[in-house]
């Protein structure tokens, strides 16, 4: 599949769940779910939560393609309202309440994948636990950033919040990230190769 | 700038410091290996988290579009909430998405019924050309003709009021939703990137224009499929209906696809009654297709989660091969009540999680007709 082929066809789609035709937005909701429901999760850290956030978007956003400008790629708008719902539900009192569940038995795991042979599994365990230890907060604006790619500006508009606490959100999980991964990223050789900007 | 300048890398990686402190942090780092190392760091701790997956239960992603379009919100254009049919679901396999067919519920029809005898029926009777003595035109009025005001005021006005209730709710929401924000080339491109959606430019369009118009659809040939059928993945079945779905019913009769007793009252109404067959007052389960296989499922005992994941996959099998059958409904609930099953013997949360999804489902379906048991198997799930 080429990228030309994929967008110009994700334009017809759009136009069509525009119109009302439903059965489009589902096929546009089958093409966007993983990335939405990985959004979501990255920052509830709960699949049942995840899928509300999801399934919730997807919504929000058939309700709103009026207003979706088509010349825009559809992706990071969806994703975006999936962020602000995942970040309202970790704001919310009964979020704070819920316990995140023991361990990780009934919840996404992370996948073996290209990280294998770069950072050890117990290296990606301790870089998931402490996504998952990180306040909800900075949780978001980690996720934002690095996952959504949006500028301390988008977040802070994204949140309400200022970019000066965007800034020291961001500084403060990526340090405490760091902190956790130390140990292997210092026997990771290859992984210090990152130019900055 | 003396001191390091560890708490501006982060801002420093995103690009993010203004000019005259990004040319202080470049300056220290030419001289500080400690703040290179530590920036270096922080860089490898995004690739990191980049490279972590997430992956939910077993068989989430082939359920959640169509709980997704199950729960949309009713089209605002339709005069009287027109409700959408359930033609195919999914444009793998054929690269393209049918056109809707509409038809109107059944209670738009009861209404409007009721309002043509609220105004007929007075006129009818107040004919002073009639032939019917005053004494007998009296007394069928009396007993046929309802209060003056009645039907009016009790069939069409509810249903105006919560069309207007929904699209005052509708137009809440909206005011209430996020504004979608405009995003840069680069994330554009990024998005290209992530597309995973099959190559299908321009055949929509195309198949738009060319469809030519088909004689309307027999009674027989009606499928219940579309987003509510529940199967992991597209089907035989689901293809070959499809198909039917893509051929488009002439206006006067469209309907949607609808289990049997549906579709006859459809018929019905559209003044084919005489060559409809007459709806059957209870499903012909002995002549019922698949009906042997059916009673065969019925016999089988699963003893291990092993079993049990069998078993529900050939009761998913079954219902999505006999979609109209009256037995296919029975066979959904039944394989989500075989992933239950499989969970209590393995304790696999893989199991819980696809009964789960398979039950939510279910219950978005515009007919679960067994809902109080698929909600009585959903809180076994919870405990």
């Amino acid at each position: 599949m080429s990228a030309p082929q994929g967008t110009e066809s994700e334009i017809g789609l759009l136009d069509q769940a525009r119109g009302g035709n439903r059965f489009a937005f589902e096929e546009v909701v089958r093409r966007y779910q993983r990335r939405v429901y990985a959004t979501a999760y990255r920052i509830v850290r709960r699949h049942e939560v995840a899928d509300d956030v999801a399934q919730e978007a997807f919504i929000r956003a058939f309700r709103s393609l009026d207003r979706y400008d088509p010349q825009r790629p559809f992706g990071p708008w969806i994703c975006r309202i999936a962020a602000n719902l995942a970040v309202n539900h970790v704001r919310s009192p009964q979020a704070r309440e819920e316990a995140l569940p023991d361990g990780h038995a009934e919840t996404p795991s992370a996948a073996p994948g290209p990280l294998q042979g770069v950072l050890e599994t117990e290296a990606r365990t301790m870089l998931d636990r402490a996504l998952e230890d990180l306040p909800a907060e900075q949780r978001a604006v980690f996720c934002l950033r690095v996952f959504e790619d949006l500028s301390y500006k988008e977040i802070a508009d994204s949140l309400g919040i200022s970019i000066g606490t965007v800034m020291s959100r961001l500084s403060r999980a990526r340090e405490k990230l760091r902190g956790a991964l130390s140990p292997y990223l210092a026997a990771a050789p290859g992984r210090a190769g990152s130019s900055p900007p | 700038m003396i001191a390091h300048v560890q708490d501006h890398l982060s801002a420093y990686l995103d690009g993010e410091l203004p000019a005259p402190e990004r040319a202080a942090v470049e300056t220290h780092l030419r001289t500080c290996p400690e703040c290179a190392r530590h920036l270096e760091e922080l860089s490898a701790v995004d690739e990191a988290a980049r490279e972590l997956d997430v992956e939910p239960p077993a068989g989430y992603f082939d359920s959640l579009p169509g709980r997704v379009v199950a729960r949309l919100p009713a089209p605002r254009r339709g005069v009287w909430g027109v409700r959408r049919s359930a033609p195919p679901s999914s444009t793998s396999e054929r690269g393209f998405i049918p056109r809707e067919r509409t038809t109107l519920p059944v209670w738009v029809w009861a209404a409007a019924a009721v309002l043509v005898l609220a105004v007929l029926t007075p006129l009818t009777f107040q004919k002073t050309t009639s032939p019917v003595p005053d004494a007998a035109k009296t007394e069928a009025t009396d007993a046929f003709r309802p209060a003056p005001t009645t039907p009016s005021a009790e069939a069409p006005a509810p249903a105006e009021d919560s069309l207007d209730a929904a699209r005052d709710k509708a137009a809440t929401v909206l005011e209430r939703n996020v504004a979608p924000e405009r995003k840069d080339e680069k994330r554009r491109e990024r998005e290209k990137a992530n597309a995973t959606a099959p190559a299908a430019g321009g055949r929509t369009s195309e198949y738009a224009a060319r469809r030519p118009p088909p004689p309307p659809p027999a009674p027989s040939a009606q499928k219940h499929v579309g987003p509510w059928a529940q199967s992991p993945a597209p089907s035989q079945a689901q293809s070959a209906a499809r198909e039917e779905g893509q051929v488009e019913a002439a206006p006067e009769t469209k309907k949607q696809a609808e289990p049997s007793g549906k579709s006859d009252r459809d018929q019905a109404r559209a003044g084919a009654v005489a060559d409809a067959p007459p709806p059957a007052a209870a499903p012909a389960f002995a002549q019922a297709p698949g009906e042997d296989r059916y009673r065969a499922l019925l016999g089988r005992q699963a003893d291990s989660p092993e079993a049990a994941r069998k078993l529900h996959d050939d009761w998913n099998a079954f219902a999505r091969s006999h979609p109209d059958s009256p037995r296919a409904d029975e066979a959904r609930v039944r394989a989500m009540e075989a992933s239950a099953l499989a969970f209590n013997l393995g304790r696999d949360p893989r199991d819980r999680e696809r009964a789960r999804a398979a039950a939510q489902a279910y219950l978005a379906r515009p007919d679960a007709v067994q809902a109080a048991r698929v909600r009585a198997l959903l809180e076994k799930l919870a405990r």
